[in-house]
């Protein structure tokens, strides 16, 4: 019961310290997981992690130059900090054979040991104002207050202000970079606006979840968002949710236990989305592998319901019930792939069993006509149309045999007429 | 005797790190190097849970084993998943990290092992820790561990260097390219847990990358490559500990600086001195 009356109290909004916490937390999230697409379509996914560990020296110095935390000045020597890093990986990548990944593993280390050791010096100046500087490192989501909202709020709106005023630009420079260049579009400057962002949404992000973590909050929403669509515009709207609903699941379970800290709980959260999407999102493995064994299933069923039709066809008897010896007589099909695919026809009504001998029902024998007129059919196109040799046009209809739609077998009827015979002298049937 | 341990074990690491990193940067792998250093922190925090001290068998198990879970989960999510190599490595390595820390705040509080610990490593305490055989524990760990590494990349040179540089050589010759890229990142893991609580995660990559960068800048031979990297190292942790003491400021970030300066500095003077025909190799 404590938990429930925890939750109706914390979505009350009751408590102006838990809505400026979540309040802040969703703004954030929101404003990273948006990023987020334009980092991982534009492949910049690392570059995140550069700029989120470099930002530490420039906080240091900005709270060194301001005497306390404030957030205007964290935030500016931290945006500063960032422009340098983004400049450094690709100096350093540019300019020499070191890659590019090793220039961002050498950027980040870099740069946060001077965080380090500015934030050491902090720590022995003996100001008190210091303390709670070192949340940067995991974030931490519950300091915030209503004075810092204004800032992240100022700095989300100019995020998602750039985003649709720039938006054709970002979709065609990150999805067709050639035709961006032809058509005239500055490619070095979307690219620096992109950079900008990250720059920006991560100086704000790790606020909630902390520079190491940082990167998650801006990639993971957007890589679990490309298994749900691969709109642009939609791709931008799911990730920025995923992110929002993360951060309402870090910050509540932090309120449930105080224990737990909010930053890692929002990355676990986002994490097991992506998890999650991999699997079962219409893309994802577990769905991929469904469709993949109906597909098998329907193929397998198929050609037992030919076959059975066929031995029919031969003797022209097609309602006579057949053991199954005979059915392996008229074409080998292994044992138990053959006793799978009648117990699939049993079930959808295309044949029945009595006494281990299979018969068609009404409804299998026009079934198994379907299949085998479009196969045929097909096989008269290819031969008539495509002027491919009678002997090769079997496999290909096959294939097609299993997939092909009503509208197009009209339109094969439409274009021949209504054949009797295919390439191989076969009767095509039709339903009477 | 106190700065000459600190020193010892920096070095210590830095050989055992500018070696396997300098395969990593050959191989690009820098950052699947980058991921381990965080990835590898459950394993410890599990192991020490269990265990109720640092630097025990189980921690090396544990270690490890998060080590492989975190490259197979990658590989997985890159080959499988589709998420791409980038987001793959970004997605993992923050989740297993997260979850050390949760583990840690929630769990192991009041323990030995405290957030600040894991990013920066307490190399200063090595003095004063347990001795085994008259040598720190850590860093006696650390000595026997970059005893094996020398011994199998002495041994499996071959193997390195035609799966670093020419990949579809080995193949031809039937050198299977995963086997020596999954051992070098196994020792990689191994390495990196040992100095984990000396130097942290952050500087942990550093000392893979950085020497091996350098190395990079001044030659294409494989030996002097080694050579110079390891030499690059050392050099940047005695300096390092030397400047640290002079101003008063933490070690381990100190070299992180100074690798940086130094590599910045080498870039800019190679870019402003006239290019010379670069020989091929």
């Amino acid at each position: 019961m404590d938990f429930w009356k925890d939750l109706i109290y914390f979505f009350s909004f009751q408590d102006t310290n838990i809505t400026n916490v979540l309040f802040g937390t969703i703004m954030l999230g929101f404003t990273c997981g948006i990023v987020g697409v334009l980092v991982v379509l534009n492949k910049k996914a690392l570059i995140v992690d550069a700029v989120s560990h470099s930002i530490l020296p420039g906080i240091c110095i900005g709270f060194m130059l301001s005497g306390f935390k404030s957030p205007v000045y964290l935030i500016s020597g931290g945006i500063i900090a960032g422009i340098i890093a983004v400049y450094l990986v690709d100096w350093i990548s540019k300019t020499s054979r070191i890659k590019k990944d090793a220039s961002i593993a050498i950027t980040l280390s870099v740069m946060f040991s001077v965080g380090v050791i500015f934030l050491n010096i902090i720590q022995h100046s003996g100001n008190g104002n210091q303390s709670g500087l070192s949340d940067f490192l995991f974030g931490k989501a519950a300091t915030i207050v209503r004075n810092d909202l204004y800032v992240f709020g100022t700095m989300s709106a100019l995020v998602l202000t750039i985003i649709p005023l720039f938006y054709q630009h970002f979709k065609i420079a990150l999805f067709d970079p050639e035709f961006s260049k032809t058509i005239g579009l500055n490619h070095q400057f979307i690219q620096g606006l992109i950079s900008g962002l990250i720059i920006i949404s991560t100086a704000i992000g790790i606020q909630t979840v902390g520079i190491i973590l940082m990167s998650a909050l801006i990639i993971t929403p957007a890589s679990s968002a490309f298994f749900w669509t691969k709109n642009f515009k939609k791709s931008i709207l799911i990730s920025g949710l995923f992110a929002t609903l993360s951060s309402i699941a870090g910050v509540f379970i932090s309120y449930l236990s105080p224990d737990m800290p909010t930053g890692p709980w929002i990355i676990v959260s986002l994490s097991s989305i992506a998890i999650f999407s991999a699997f079962f999102s219409p893309k994802g493995l577990f769905t991929k592998n469904i469709k993949a064994s109906k597909n098998t299933k329907k193929m397998l069923s198929d050609n037992v319901l030919k076959n059975l039709y066929k031995i029919g066809e031969k003797e022209a008897e097609t309602t006579k019930a057949r053991t199954i010896e005979e059915i392996l007589n008229y074409r080998f099909t292994p044992l138990n792939e053959l006793k799978t695919g009648l117990r699939l026809l049993k079930t959808k009504g295309l044949a029945i069993e009595a006494g281990g001998l299979w018969m068609l029902t009404e409804k299998g024998i026009s079934e198994a006509k379907r299949i085998i007129r479009i196969h045929r059919l097909w096989e008269l196109y290819m031969q008539k149309f495509m002027q491919i040799q009678s002997d090769h046009v079997h496999e290909s209809a096959e294939t097609i045999e299993h997939i092909m739609t009503p509208q197009l077998e009209a339109e094969l009827l439409k274009l021949m007429g209504k054949p009797v015979n295919d390439p191989h002298q076969q009767n095509i049937p039709y339903e009477d | 005797m106190f700065d000459f341990w600190i020193i010892l074990t920096a070095c210590i690491i830095a050989i055992n790190s500018s070696l396997l990193g300098s395969f990593l940067v050959l191989k690009k792998l820098s950052l699947i190097g980058d991921a381990l250093s965080h990835a590898v922190l459950p394993g410890i925090v599990i192991a020490f849970l269990i265990s109720g001290e640092i630097n025990s068998f189980w921690m090396l198990l544990g270690a490890s084993g998060f080590g492989i879970i975190a490259i197979l989960l990658i590989d997985w999510l890159n080959r499988v998943g589709g998420f791409g190599k980038d987001s793959s490595i970004g997605i993992i390595y923050t989740l297993l990290f997260a979850v050390g820390i949760i583990l840690i705040t929630s769990k192991a509080k009041n323990a030995d092992i405290d957030v600040d610990c894991v990013l920066f490593g307490d190399i200063n305490t090595t003095p004063l820790v347990d001795k085994t055989v008259g040598v720190p524990t850590p860093t006696f760990n650390l000595i026997i561990i970059t005893i094996i590494n020398l011994i199998i990349v002495s041994f499996g040179l071959k193997g390195f260097k035609i799966t670093s540089f020419d990949k579809g050589f080995a193949q031809t010759l039937g050198i299977s390219i995963p086997f020596w890229s999954y051992l070098l990142l196994g020792l990689t893991s191994i390495s990196t847990v040992y100095s984990f609580d000396s130097v942290g995660a952050i500087m942990v990559i550093g000392l893979l990358v950085i020497p091996a960068s350098f190395a990079n800048l001044i030659t294409r031979k494989l030996k002097s490559f080694l050579v110079i990297s390891i030499s690059f190292g050392i050099i940047s942790c005695i300096s390092g500990h030397l400047l640290a003491v002079l101003f008063d400021i933490p070690t381990v970030p100190t070299i992180g600086v100074f690798m940086g300066l130094i590599l910045i500095t080498t870039l800019i003077g190679k870019t402003l001195l006239p290019k010379k025909l670069e020989v091929q190799a």
